[in-house]
């Protein structure tokens, strides 16, 4: 083990223990008024008058004709209305905004609103749908070709779910005015993005709009760009109003209106020879965006540039769109558009080994990426690939292959099964975006009492940030953890070192902070102020093309096995968990305790997305918002889990770290697809497998 | 006027009897422990102990407080019990983002304080009414495991 | 809002009787999340007379008041009753949450009410004048509706003492704590020289109250056990027509339908 993988107390373990943490709910402002937002009823719908009832003093409307600036929300790019002006495209769109001082009186307030609508014909579905967003494509070798001479195609369909953040704090902002300048305090992963789309929406120069992060409970994605709206609808509010306004939705808002995972339906196509190889595959995604782009275009990016998973396949076709319905808007989730993909890459190889007649181990260790391969995008595993040694330890763990055969053949009410799910992410930003896009920026400060502080951008949403960015700098200058601090994020004090995402802040965010914390042990005088600056350098690859989707989509990718073993109950159509093993590489672990918080986290969230975390969308409206109704596993839905990291270190992340956060979701969801299939002898194509659904299954031909 | 003892000190306050235990900890007693995650008691981050019981403060009516003994984080975490928690919690690593730990800490203590050396399953049992998105719960499990081990005699 | 707190039943009725338009308040996990409109609330929770549990000969009686935790711990509960209360929500509920109100919830997935079906069990109503019971079944009338004016309060409920040589209980909900059922299955049944001589069965959440038909478990009272197997059919068709679910956002009316039968035949099965 590295020294530096060895478990310490995290940074901000006491404070969250013993509630002192502040989070945005816990932030008492007095004089603030308390904001809520008057949301369409109607999925898609002309606003042909608003009937507002004369308002006591003291409380105030606030809609788009108190926007200074620019009425939309600033993501990737910029579509969404902070509050809608003559349309609405969505259940649960913002029209317009109340705040005063009595919260129950906003909410009658609210309620006694009449927006008198027209309504238009909206679209619920991604079979619906006509119109998209974005649409990409790209190929390697011959795939045309590889159809052409195939001597058997195997088509498949597969279709997943939404899956909801469900962090356990809901989104809120506050915002206040301080000589023509705008602060917002939120719950959010990205304050330099909150930040960006407050200066867009209120005209105002960047000196203008300071951003606070408050200590986040959890995001996983759900707080990537969310929380930029509720600042912009409470800047604009401040700003008109010239008091403090406090807007934090509720569970049943919260869920009703934020982003999700993406449902998506994927089409797979493999051409195989005459002895059974794979010698081609087609891919073609559809990604349900909602009624506004917000991030889905880079998630659909990553949806297809994982869709062949870890497997090398000579000639490859994938092409994917993000559709247009009048739903909520989707966005970011752990994994970002991976999830899906991974599942039905997955789920193919498997049924493709059972058409042949192999085992789907057997079938997919014949595919397994090397290093020196060339990748689905035409880039290079310029490292090692270490899924032999994976494989392995998970063998050893889970006695995959031995089950794999005993649970055949059986009858009965209670079944068993096994699956087994490689999976990869690639760390950070795809292609050359962090270079030409983000361009990160840290700094270290030495104060002049000898202590640490890092600045940076980048927030501890639970993930250990706070913890694991201070000990790559202690390590480096081998002073106790204790004498480097990094507090929220606040934008007036800290650079732009990114926004919290896609699995970096460890891996480019840490070694930016290596990198200063070295030139600072070079430089150290003591006892005085010093700043190390350091920017972003991009590593060598090779070159991404965005036109084509060519080149290498990832500086590096971390990499995955999950196994998991299931007993299904045929009478109820329900599981139980029997096993859950987990075995990853993401380089060198930067604290070993982390790490494994990390892995039970997102295995337990991805066994949720494969089973019980159903929610659907009636019309336009989520019909499960709410944490009674949105089923996230309680502590009797788990079981004790095996995991396990190999050592690999990464030459450009910090100590050898890459990224962890995302990729330790992607596998049990199609390991545990695989389980049910094994235990109930039938094929899956879809997630969330719920009860219900398993049932009507069995009911199509096969005998329990 | 609502008489009971927060945190072992007398209080009275006049409300609307109606006001949730919740709202009253954290607007009138500035006490910021207990958290809203659903506000329909569903994921237990509010939950504090009443008269020896875990019960989510968005559930309970002030009105229905008469002379009760509340304990919250903010109390408990003056306790000897607590100590041994904090110190199990880190080196399990059973906090994430900390939402749900006031919560979570407020059902190790109903459990461990009628069941000192609990199962697994009893664990399992104790906080399956407290929601955590972060952790898959096998690490929290495994902090009170440890805190019923290393705080014998505490409890 | 005006909170009224009694402290005696007797006190309790006088004042409902005074305040009528008053909601009654129990263990409120379920009135603190729908907050119906309401001007006076009366507190029940300091009422010892109803968190007693007694007997006498032929009855056991639990008051209203008795949360969910209170029943586990007591020894005159029927097991088949704390079967179900296990599966209840979680801890946090299970303190506060009383019988009377899953009860008054009339809700058709309230996890109590298919065994108090199942089981005969009555129940006391009490106002100023008088004392009413009602068997269960004419006490709900529907969801949220009750066979209680507004002058009444539930007192207790009145389980008559029976043995049954064959329990089975069964609640599918979408998770294994903090879940609502999706339907659940109760069924007792007694055998006397192989002859089944006592058979109840419910189901909940299929309907809009909890389903138990009298007829038809009489229908097969003194059959040979032995013959069950060739009834079964006959018997999930006779409940065809009353297992009417609906699809919602918790589950599907074909599931429910589904496992509702399946139960239906594994507990049928089962008997001995």
């Amino acid at each position: 083990m590295h020294k530096i993988s060895q478990p310490v107390i995290k940074k901000d373990h006491i404070e969250k223990m013993s509630g002192d943490a502040k989070y945005i709910a816990d932030i008492k402002i007095d004089d603030i008024l308390h904001a809520k937002i008057l949301r369409s009823t109607k999925a898609h719908a002309r606003i042909v008058e608003i009937k507002i009832p004369k308002l006591e003093d003291g409380y105030y409307i606030v809609d788009y004709k108190d926007i200074p600036g620019e009425n939309v929300l600033k993501v990737v790019t910029s579509e969404q209305p902070i509050f809608a002006e003559e349309e609405v495209n969505f259940i649960g769109e913002a029209i317009l905004l109340v705040a005063g001082k009595d919260e129950a009186r906003v909410q009658e307030i609210i309620h006694s609103i009449e927006v008198v609508y027209e309504e238009e014909k909206a679209i619920y579905t991604l079979e619906d749908a006509t119109e998209f967003t974005s649409e990409y494509g790209y190929k390697k070798g011959e795939a045309e070709k590889a159809f052409e001479h195939a001597a058997k195609v195997i088509e498949e369909t597969f279709d997943t779910g939404y899956q909801e953040q469900a962090y356990i704090e809901p989104q809120g902002v506050i915002g206040y005015l301080q000589d023509n300048k705008v602060t917002i305090l939120g719950s959010m992963q990205c304050p330099y993005y909150v930040k960006a789309a407050v200066v867009q929406v209120m005209g105002y120069e960047e000196n203008q709009v300071q951003i606070i992060q408050t200590t986040t409970g959890g995001g996983f994605g759900g707080k990537e760009d969310y929380p930029s709206m509720l600042g912009c609808q409470v800047a604009i509010a401040t700003a008109k109003i010239k008091k403090p306004i406090r807007l934090i939705l509720n569970r049943r808002e919260d869920m009703a209106v934020t982003p999700k995972r993406h449902p998506a339906h994927l089409v797979y196509r493999a051409a195989l020879d005459k002895e059974n190889n794979i010698i081609g595959m087609d891919v073609e995604i559809k990604l349900d965006g909602g009624a506004y782009a917000g991030l889905s275009s880079v998630v659909l990016q990553r949806s297809l540039i994982t869709a062949t998973g870890v497997y090398l396949i000579p000639n490859i076709k994938i092409h994917g769109k993000v559709m247009t319905t009048n739903t909520v808007p989707n966005g970011a989730f752990r994994g970002f558009g991976a999830p899906q993909s991974l599942f039905a890459i997955e789920t193919f190889m498997v049924h493709l080994a059972n058409k042949i007649g192999l085992t789907p181990l057997e079938f997919k260790e014949k595919y397994l990426y090397k290093q020196g391969d060339i990748t689905a995008t035409s880039g290079k595993l310029q490292f090692p690939v270490k899924l032999p040694e994976m494989l392995h330890n998970i063998e050893d763990m889970s006695l995959y292959k031995r089950k794999k055969e005993q649970y055949t053949n059986q009858s009965g009410r209670y079944r068993k099964g096994i699956g087994m799910a490689f999976f990869l992410h690639g760390c950070g930003f795809t292609g050359s975006a962090e270079r030409d896009l983000i361009k990160s920026v840290v700094k270290l400060v030495k104060h002049e009492d000898n202590t640490l502080e890092i600045l940076s951008s980048n927030t501890d949403i639970g993930q250990g940030l706070k913890t694991t960015l201070c000990k790559v700098v202690a390590e480096v200058l081998e002073i106790p953890l204790s004498q480097v601090k990094f507090i929220n994020p606040d934008t007036d004090r800290v650079p732009n070192s990114g926004p919290t995402v896609a699995s970096r802040s460890l891996m480019i965010v840490g070694k930016l902070l290596e990198r200063a914390a070295k030139r600072l042990r070079d430089n150290w005088i003591l006892n005085k102020y010093q700043v190390i600056e350091e920017h972003y350098k991009q590593p060598y690859m090779i070159p991404w093309d965005s036109n084509t989707f060519s080149g290498d989509a990832y500086p590096t990718y971390s990499w995955g096995i999950n196994v998991v073993e299931v007993e299904v109950d045929t009478m109820l159509a329900t599981t139980n968990l029997l096993g859950v093993w987990g075995v990853y590489d993401v380089g060198t672990v930067i604290d070993q305790t982390i790490m494994k918080g990390q892995m039970e986290g997102g295995m337990l969230q991805g066994l949720g997305y494969a089973s019980m975390e159903k929610m659907e969308n009636l019309e336009g409206v989520i019909r499960q918002a709410s944490i009674t109704d949105y089923t996230i596993p309680t502590a009797k839905d788990t079981i004790p889990f095996e995991t396990a990291c190999i050592d690999n270190p990464y030459e450009d992340g910090p100590f050898g770290a890459k990224g962890a956060g995302e990729l330790t979701i992607l596998g049990t969801a199609p390991a545990y697809i695989e389980a049910v299939e094994q235990a109930v002898g039938i094929g899956i194509n879809c997630i969330p497998l719920t009860p219900e659904k398993l049932l009507k299954l069995e009911k199509g031909g096969f005998q329990l | 006027m609502i008489n009971f003892f927060l945190n072992e000190e007398n209080v009275q306050i006049d409300c609307d009897p109606s006001f949730r235990l919740l709202d009253i900890l954290r607007d009138k007693f500035q006490l910021m422990g207990p958290k809203e995650g659903c506000g329909e008691g569903e994921c237990g981050a509010c939950a504090v102990i009443i008269d020896g019981k875990l019960i989510n403060s968005c559930l309970v009516a002030m009105g229905s407080l008469n002379n009760s003994k509340v304990i919250t984080i903010e109390g408990y975490s003056k306790t000897d019990r607590y100590k041994v928690l904090e110190r199990t919690f880190a080196e399990a690593g059973a906090v994430q983002c900390g939402f749900c730990t006031p919560g979570m800490i407020m059902a190790a203590e109903a459990l461990l304080s009628v069941n000192a050396n609990p199962t697994v399953e009893d664990i399992r049992e104790a906080i399956s009414g407290n929601l955590c998105r972060c952790t898959g719960y096998n690490m929290i499990i495994n902090a009170i495991k440890l805190a019923a081990e290393q705080g014998v005699g505490l409890w | 809002m005006v909170g009224l707190y009694p402290k005696y039943l007797e006190e309790a009725v006088e004042m409902k009787y005074a305040h009528k338009e008053a909601k009654l308040y129990a263990g409120g996990t379920d009135w603190m999340v729908r907050h119906a409109e309401c001007n006076q609330l009366l507190f029940l929770n300091q009422i010892q007379e109803l968190k007693v549990i007694n007997e006498d000969t032929d009855n056991i009686y639990i008051g209203s008041g008795c949360t969910y935790f209170e029943l586990l711990n007591n020894d005159l509960v029927p097991e088949i009753l704390k079967e179900a209360i296990r599966g209840i929500a979680a801890p946090a509920i299970k303190n506060i949450g009383t019988i009377g109100g899953n009860i008054c919830n009339a809700s058709p997935a309230g996890d109590t009410l298919p065994i108090l079906y199942a089981l005969g069990a009555k129940v006391e109503v009490i106002s100023v004048d008088k004392n009413k019971i009602f068997p269960i079944e004419d006490f709900i009338l529907g969801v949220r509706k009750l066979l209680l004016n507004d002058t009444e309060i539930l007192k207790r409920i009145i389980i008559q003492k029976h043995e049954f040589s064959n329990t089975y209980y069964q609640k599918v909900g979408a998770r294994k704590s903090q879940a609502l059922s999706k339907a659940s299955f109760v069924g007792l049944a007694n055998i006397q020289e192989g002859k089944l001589v006592d058979l109840r069965i419910a189901f909940g959440s299929v309907a809009s109250t909890i389903i138990r038909v009298k007829q038809i478990e009489e229908k097969y009272i003194d059959i040979n056990i032995k013959e069950l197997p060739s009834h079964i059919g006959e018997i999930k068709a006779d409940y065809d027509s009353y297992i009417i679910p609906i699809d919602d956002q918790r589950s599907t009316a074909s599931y429910r339908k589904a496992v509702c039968m399946n139960l239906l035949e594994d507990f049928l099965r089962k008997l001995k």
